[in-house]
This record gives C-alpha cells, sequence and structure tokens, in this order.
C-alpha cells in the first residue's frame, strides 16, 4: 500500500514506548500495534488527534503517500 | 446433509417418545437421560478440554457451525484483538491460552437457545492469521440460525474493529 504509517519513528523520536501512547491516547495497544503495521482499515479522525496531541506531530507526520 | 441428520434425530427422538407413550419407566428413563446430559453439558462448557466432546460429529444432541476466516496480521495480534471483539459482541470470556492459540467464549442463553460455546483457533500462515470459527449449541439439535448468528455478529464487528 502506497500510505507509510510512521509511528515507530516518531515513538523513537519521542523516545515513547507504544503502552504509553496507548494509555495517554485512550486507543488500545492491540489498535496501535495494527496501526503501525499498516494493516487498519481506516483511522478515525479523533484517533488521528489524539496521537498528534501526545506525540506533538503533524498528521503528515505520521502518514506519508510513498508513489 | 446436516438437515438430513437433524430430521433423523428428531424423528428417533419422536419415535422413542410414541413408543414409550404409556409406558411410564421408559418416558422417565429419557426425561432422567436429557435433564442428565444437559447437566453435564453445562458443567462441561467451560472447559475448553472438552471442545473435542461438543465439536464431535457424533454428538447429535449439540448443533455445530464452523467458518475459517483470515486476517491479515500475525496470530499475536490477532489473539488480542479477537479478545477485544469478544468483549464488544456482548459474548463472554470463558478461557484463553495464547501459547495454544485457542479461545473459549459463550454467548448468552435466549429464547432460541440455552447458549452456545464459541471456540477460536489461530494458525499464523505467513505472516497472517488463519482463524478457525466454531459454535456449538449447548444441547440442542436446531438452533433456529443462532449459531450463524454468532458468526454474523462477531465477523461484523471484527471488521469494525479495524477501524480505529
Amino acid at each position: 500500500m502506497p500510505i507509510i504509517v510512521n509511528l515507530d519513528v516518531m515513538l523513537a523520536k519521542r523516545k515513547m514506548q507504544l503502552k504509553e501512547l496507548a494509555e495517554q491516547t485512550g486507543v488500545s495497544v492491540v489498535n496501535l500495534s495494527i496501526l503501525k503495521t499498516g494493516k487498519v482499515k481506516a483511522v478515525r479522525f479523533s484517533t488521528l488527534e489524539a496521537i498528534c496531541q501526545v506525540l506533538q506531530c503533524q498528521p503528515g507526520d505520521i502518514l506519508e503517500y510513498q508513489d | 446433509m446436516k438437515t438430513l441428520k437433524n430430521v433423523l434425530v428428531i424423528g428417533i427422538l419422536f419415535a422413542l417418545v410414541i413408543l414409550s407413550s404409556g409406558n411410564m419407566i421408559v418416558l422417565f428413563i429419557l426425561a432422567t437421560f436429557n435433564v442428565i446430559l444437559l447437566s453435564f453439558n453445562l458443567l462441561a462448557r467451560k472447559s475448553i478440554a472438552l471442545k473435542p466432546y461438543f465439536l464431535s460429529p457424533y454428538n447429535v444432541f449439540s448443533a455445530k457451525y464452523s467458518k475459517e476466516f483470515k486476517v491479515d496480521i500475525p496470530a499475536h495480534l490477532a489473539f488480542d484483538k479477537i479478545l477485544e471483539v469478544i468483549a464488544e459482541s456482548g459474548f463472554k470470556l470463558i478461557t484463553q491460552d495464547k501459547e495454544q492459540l485457542q479461545i473459549l467464549a459463550v454467548s448468552s442463553m435466549g429464547f432460541k437457545s440455552w447458549g452456545e460455546n464459541i471456540y477460536f483457533s489461530l494458525k499464523e500462515v505467513n505472516g497472517s492469521t488463519v482463524v478457525q470459527f466454531n459454535s456449538a449449541a449447548l444441547f440442542q439439535i436446531y438452533t433456529w440460525g443462532k449459531n450463524e448468528d454468532n458468526y454474523s455478529l462477531f465477523f461484523k464487528k471484527l471488521e469494525e474493529s479495524f477501524i480505529i
């Protein structure tokens, strides 16, 4: 799929664990793990907002389009 | 084939009742057998070790439904995802074994059935997971579509859960 999820990169930059992000966003670890692997069907704006808020980043830092 | 089996079992039970009409001892034995079997099934349903008993084709008193599907995530993630979806589907988780990748849940009792045992067996194949879904009625030979409804409900919730 040409949409790449860079969540692991952002987590590494912020030196944050997935579990920590899950606790702060209210999204379960399993859902974040699936998001990280790019296997989700869709991402809600509310989820994206929560992740961006915690990681202090833009949606474009997490999602990337590669041709 | 399945319908033929159901018709045969119902026919045999009906014939037994007809033949025993007027014979109170035979009727008592039949009733006692039913009560004992139902009680045993109620006790046995919470053990995953008795999965072969409920899913056996020779267990004619337990209607079964089986379906296999694939999810495009590794088995350890699929396992946790299924546990999440079980809670959202209204089923009750009874036991889980992450090493063997086995899950047992039960559906609630209703006017259609005594409840069903729902078994999940997971197997990882090339990074994806093949899930074997089995729904077995506790003690009835026809579930009025309840086994199939359990699968539909679970699969719908699973699909929805991939929208995070």
